[in-house]
């Protein structure tokens, strides 16, 4: 694990991944700390930290879209497979990895906070950290699922788009239920509506349930991953 | 038995990719795997590596089940497949630095003594700095035998190492290969016959799947005619000659070759099995006057060793 974990991070600053990822996570994150603590006058960070969680349904994609993918179709996989190594160590060497890239990033946003107390602004510190703890849970659960959708195809852009589209139709799930009302389908929708559990979050509670769920998320999607890969060596 | 492959299928559907084989290597031998492409060479080495799964059969390696000791059966192997499996990205040293690691070779002073005696036998020294994206053919090929070196590993597995290098380079890894091959077991998959025969003691033809034949080159090239094909290069200016040879009995099929040097022109010649005609294809040239320059049989070909194996007639 150790080995990929290394190797992993290592690719991500090897290329411009990393650096982009971080670049534009800064960018936009900055964008809706302008908008929503700046020009509202408002020490409420946490609302900037609810947006967070809409930029890595933006970003998480280019983190995750090489990750298998890119061994499949170099043929790489070979070498990872055919090395005394288990296949959960790889995909968790890799998840580590991309959640290293991420913290990377959630530390650079870390000037907001500062920024606003600089003008002297009420900050409560731990619905800060709260909402910290809400997006990487957010963030473990994206990468996960990119990474999920990376094993199931060699190409880069395919990976990445698929990955997109779902996290998309996942930031629409609020508003989709709330034109439907009640139901069945409200509820099922309601089990799959990702980012509405940072709902608690951002009212300045650590809600157990959510932290469950979205642990239980990336467990999920990384199980998958590691049995795609099995799969396919059987078929 | 370092090595022993029983009942080994794999099926793709309906398709079946290898079909129950078996056979054993002793610990040292060289192993020569030879077969037409899609015969099922790499299908049966990504089995032995543990790459893809058997659909029933078992691979001992050493003793160790592939599918149920993996991690004990892989540390022994080392496999350059067909594709060699480098990262394009990385330096050769940050690739052999995490191929160490994936297999387990953790303590930094055997790390580096392992990697620099590989280093210095595939001759990888002066790029050892360089991105293997920019690296010629020929190197990456020796950056892939690098990396299943790595490790030290009891058996070595080359699946067809030559392809697509120029023929210097093919020179260079047949004989590294040939080198490597003193101490250690050693599968090499290829369908070139010369390439097996020069390495191999004991060679494994495997066709549609099957093993069709499983003996040294010598017994399994011998009894095959030679003198009945040969190519004959004549010293003459016009191919009309090839009328002369037609003319002589026992000679079944004529082909011009061309001009491969100047005034001469060459030829291949096939006789009726068990007709010698060189002798009289000497005297019926001498008589008109056209020397012959060259004449030799034709190599034999994994071709005709298949037709040889499989009992049919061309």
């Amino acid at each position: 694990m150790d080995a990929v974990y290394k190797k992993e991070l290592r690719g991500y600053f090897n290329s411009p991944i990393g650096y982009v990822f971080i670049s534009i996570f800064a960018l936009l994150s900055g964008v809706f700390f302008v908008a929503s603590n700046i020009n509202a006058s408002s020490s409420r960070y946490i609302d900037t930290l609810y947006l967070v969680t809409f930029v890595f349904a933006l970003v998480v994609p280019i983190l995750t879209m090489r990750s298998f993918a890119e061994e499949k179709k170099s043929r790489t996989d070979q070498l990872l497979l055919t090395s005394p190594i288990k296949i959960g160590d790889i995909v968790l060497g890799k998840f580590l990895a991309a959640l290293t890239v991420v913290l990377i990033a959630l530390a650079v946003t870390l000037i907001f906070p500062l920024i606003l107390l600089l003008f002297n602004a009420n900050i409560e510190p731990y619905t800060v950290l709260g909402g910290y703890v809400g997006n990487l849970l957010v963030g473990m659960s994206l990468i996960a699922i990119g990474m999920f959708i990376s094993t199931l195809t060699e190409n880069q852009l395919t990976s990445a788009v698929v990955s997109l589209t779902l996290f998309l139709i996942l930031l629409l799930m609020e508003g989709l239920r709330s034109s439907i009302g009640s139901g069945v389908l409200y509820d099922i929708l309601g089990m799959i509506s990702l980012f509405s559990r940072f709902t608690p979050f951002s009212g300045g509670s650590l809600s157990l349930s959510a932290i469950v769920y979205f642990l239980s998320v990336t467990a999920l999607f990384l199980f998958l991953s590691a049995r795609v890969i099995e799969k396919r060596r059987w078929d | 038995m370092i090595l022993e492959v029983k009942n080994l299928t794999k099926r793709y559907g309906a398709a079946v990719a290898v079909d129950d084989i078996s056979f054993s290597i002793k610990k040292g031998e060289t192993v020569g795997f030879l077969g037409r492409n899609g015969a099922g060479k790499t299908t049966t080495m990504n089995m032995i590596t543990g790459y893809i799964s058997s659909t029933s059969g078992t691979v001992l390696i050493d003793g160790h089940d592939i599918l149920t000791e993996p991690d004990e059966a892989k540390r022994l192997i080392g496999y350059l497949p067909e594709h060699p499996p480098l990262y394009l990205d990385m330096t050769v040293r940050e690739y052999l630095d995490f191929v160490a690691q994936l297999k387990g070779v953790m303590e930094a002073k055997a790390k580096k003594k392992n990697i620099d005696k590989i280093l210095d036998c595939v001759k990888l020294g002066d790029v050892y700095g360089r991105l293997i994206g920019n690296l010629s053919k020929g190197y990456r090929q020796r950056v892939g035998m690098a990396q299943a070196l790595v490790g030290d590993p009891e058996i070595l597995i080359w699946d067809e190492p030559t392809v697509g290098l120029d023929p210097k380079q093919i020179i260079e890894i047949r004989s590294l290969i040939k080198n490597l091959g003193a101490d250690r077991t050693m599968i090499l998959s290829s369908h070139i016959l010369n390439e097996v025969a020069d390495v191999c003691q004991r060679v494994l033809i495997i066709n549609k799947g099957k093993i069709v034949a499983e003996d040294s080159i010598n017994n399994l090239s011998r009894g095959i005619e030679t003198v009945n094909r040969m190519t004959v290069r004549i010293g003459a200016n016009e191919r009309s000659v090839g009328r002369l040879l037609r003319e002589l009995s026992g000679v079944r099929y004529i082909e011009c070759l061309g001009v491969k040097e100047p005034n001469t022109v060459d030829f291949i010649v096939e006789s009726d099995k068990g007709a010698d005609v060189r002798r009289a294809m000497f005297n019926q040239l001498a008589r008109a006057g056209y020397p012959i320059m060259m004449l030799k049989p034709v190599d034999v070909t994994l071709e005709d060793v298949f037709l040889k194996v499989t009992g049919e007639e061309n």
